[in-house]
């Protein structure tokens, strides 16, 4: 249909609930999730296949007999980005298997997952906006049902609604944006946009560049449009708060990174400025809001707005170097983040609480869970043998290159704030446990415990051998620099 | 014939009155119809610029944009009135401002 990478997925999402439906409801969250995770690796295998000949020419798919050059390009940058959604949905499915064994209706859960991946998988490899934008629903529209799937809890209904309400006017605007740009180019076709606007296009590029940042910046979350995700991160059940953090939010970074240098670049002294502008908000508000919570998975939630803020440094500096470090943090980022709400989702596991006091010394009790989380943490701050270091010299040595030396020494200031609140964390990791509920408290079980400890592995190995995901990002790059190697 | 910028003009003020009806209704159902209307707003600003470049010609493409995109807006306003539905058992209203107790 597609290419096998993304029908493998849509194929298991079909074939998941159709098997959940006749095993017994007892054991159907274990078969159903080992089925699903089959397509995972089915996808992700033929990907790594196919690596080596998507590095020297991107594979171009056009839909059936297409005469308005719909098409898929299956080329680097969107390989870096799907080899992340893929490696965290294979690993939430993993999570998954013990974490919402007291849930009802799981295989429909894991049908939902893998289309959610499919959207992600499929928008990061589109070649035009047609196509960008039927995998962007496909991946919101499924991911609105996950942040709600608990329905019977009120906190996960508000969230959802806030989320879908914000959400659909995002998805709205970007259709309305996209009508712009086609009517400004006479296509949706992503090079040949770029080809017919070499020359400029006067003031409605600016409004349909407007309304594209605007529509993809609210599932970014760019600084005002933010307001849904502390609520829906913290509403959601963990493995989907890391997917949704980790590779939802990241492809909507990526993609306003594709299309910035893809199809702007003939405006792209406004649009530094700008994105300046929006980073400083993000860490701002992101790294001091931050300080204020009690609730874990929202102060990971408001971390997550400072990282975006970090990102867009990359963006803003315009360099090619500025985007290397853009899309290496982007890949750091989701490894980090999905890492920290796997693991606050296997404390919560446990404990049953999300509030930071109640996990006053989980250290000794949990101590795999802790270490990983202390990982995580520790590479969210950006200490240095870890990935999140790396991505972050790489930003604020692109600050120096493009001569923003202010928004480098802002990057530190706010990464030193940012530790305020990823101290209290470490703190209560490692306390004397008083609270006695934690007293007959585990280490998490297996099923669990795999994909924190292959996450918290590659955050260290990335960390201290970075050079193939550094040569993937500096490839992916000149990709988007470069159009004309598209056509 | 109603000149192309009518249409323009037309979208964008169907845009606005979307918009308005989003930031000013209280009622979840009257904020799903001003989704909508947004999303419609868009597919007419399509369909009237699929006929701007050649004159006489309709780009095929954008009409398959726009059949698509409507059936995306059908499972959108589904999903939103599922939890619409959810939302009224929990808390025995539809009004949006009494939902808050997520904070900070």
């Amino acid at each position: 249909m597609f290419t096998p990478i993304i029908d493998s997925l849509l194929i298991f999402s079909i074939i998941t609930p159709i098997v959940g439906f006749f095993t017994p409801r007892k054991n159907s969250c274990l078969i159903c999730g080992a089925i699903s995770a089959g397509g995972y690796i089915i996808s992700m295998a033929y990907l790594l296949h196919l690596l080596p000949q998507i590095l020297e020419n991107p594979i171009r798919i056009p839909m059936e007999a297409s005469p308005v050059h719909t098409s898929i390009i299956i080329d680097v940058p969107g390989s870096l980005m799907s080899l992340l959604a893929l490696a965290l949905g294979l690993l939430a499915t993993i999570y998954s298997m013990r974490f919402m064994e007291r849930d009802s209706g799981t295989p429909l859960y894991y049908s939902l997952l893998l289309a959610m991946i499919t959207g992600i998988v499929g928008a990061s490899y589109s070649g035009d906006l047609f196509t960008l934008f039927i995998f962007w629903e496909l991946m919101c529209i499924t991911s609105y049902v996950l942040v709600g799937f608990r329905k019977n809890v009120r906190e996960s209904v508000e969230a959802t609604i806030k989320y879908m309400l914000m959400s659909g006017v995002g998805s709205a605007t970007i259709l309305f944006g996209m009508s712009l740009l086609y009517g400004l180019t006479g296509t949706l076709n992503l090079p040949r946009i770029a080809l017919s606007l070499k020359a400029g296009g006067g003031p409605w590029l600016y409004v349909s560049l407007g309304m594209l940042i605007t529509g993809f910046g609210i599932k970014a979350a760019i600084v005002p449009l933010h307001v849904w995700v502390p609520d829906a991160y913290a509403a959601a059940p963990s493995p989907i708060s890391a997917i949704i953090a980790g590779a939802s939010t990241e492809l909507a970074v990526f993609v306003i990174c594709k299309l910035l240098f893809f199809i702007f670049p003939v405006i792209k002294v406004s649009w530094m400025e700008f994105f300046s502008a929006f980073a400083v908000l993000n860490m701002m508000l992101g790294n001091i809001v931050g300080l204020l919570q009690n609730d874990v998975k929202r102060m990971l939630a408001y971390s997550s707005v400072a990282h975006i803020g970090y990102i867009f440094i990359g963006i803003a500096a315009g360099t090619k170097l500025g985007l290397t470090a853009s899309l290496l943090h982007i890949f750091n980022h989701g490894l980090m983040k999905a890492l920290a709400f796997l693991c606050i989702g296997a404390i919560i596991y446990r404990i049953g609480s999300r509030n930071l006091e109640d996990m006053a010394g989980i250290g000794r009790k949990m101590p795999i869970t802790s270490t990983a989380f202390a990982i995580a943490v520790l590479g969210l701050i950006g200490m240095p043998p870890l990935n999140g270091f790396i991505s972050k010299l790489l930003l604020f040595m692109s600050c120096l290159d493009s001569g923003m030396l202010w928004l480098g020494i802002l990057l530190i200031a706010f990464s030193a704030v940012s530790t305020g609140y990823y101290i209290r964390i470490l703190k209560a990791l490692i306390a004397t446990p008083q609270n006695e509920r934690l007293n007959d408290v585990k280490e998490a079980p297996i099923p669990i415990l795999i994909p924190i400890c292959c996450l918290a592995f590659l955050v260290i190995l990335l960390g201290i051998w970075p050079d193939p995901i550094l040569r993937f990002a500096e490839e992916s790059s000149s990709w988007l620099m470069e159009v004309g190697r598209y056509a | 014939m109603p000149s192309f910028s009518a249409y323009l003009a037309c979208a964008i003020i169907l845009y606005i009155i979307g918009l308005y009806c989003l930031v000013t209704k209280r009622n979840l159902i009257r904020l799903v119809m001003g989704l909508e209307i947004l999303i419609n707003a868009a597919h007419i600003n399509f369909i009237a610029l699929s006929a701007y470049w050649v004159p006489g010609f309709i780009d095929p493409l954008a009409r398959s944009v726009v059949i698509i995109s409507m059936g995306l807006a059908g499972c959108l306003g589904a999903v939103l009135l599922s939890f619409t539905v959810y939302a009224y058992r929990h808390y025995g209203t539809l009004d949006v401002r009494r939902m808050r107790e997520l904070r900070g």
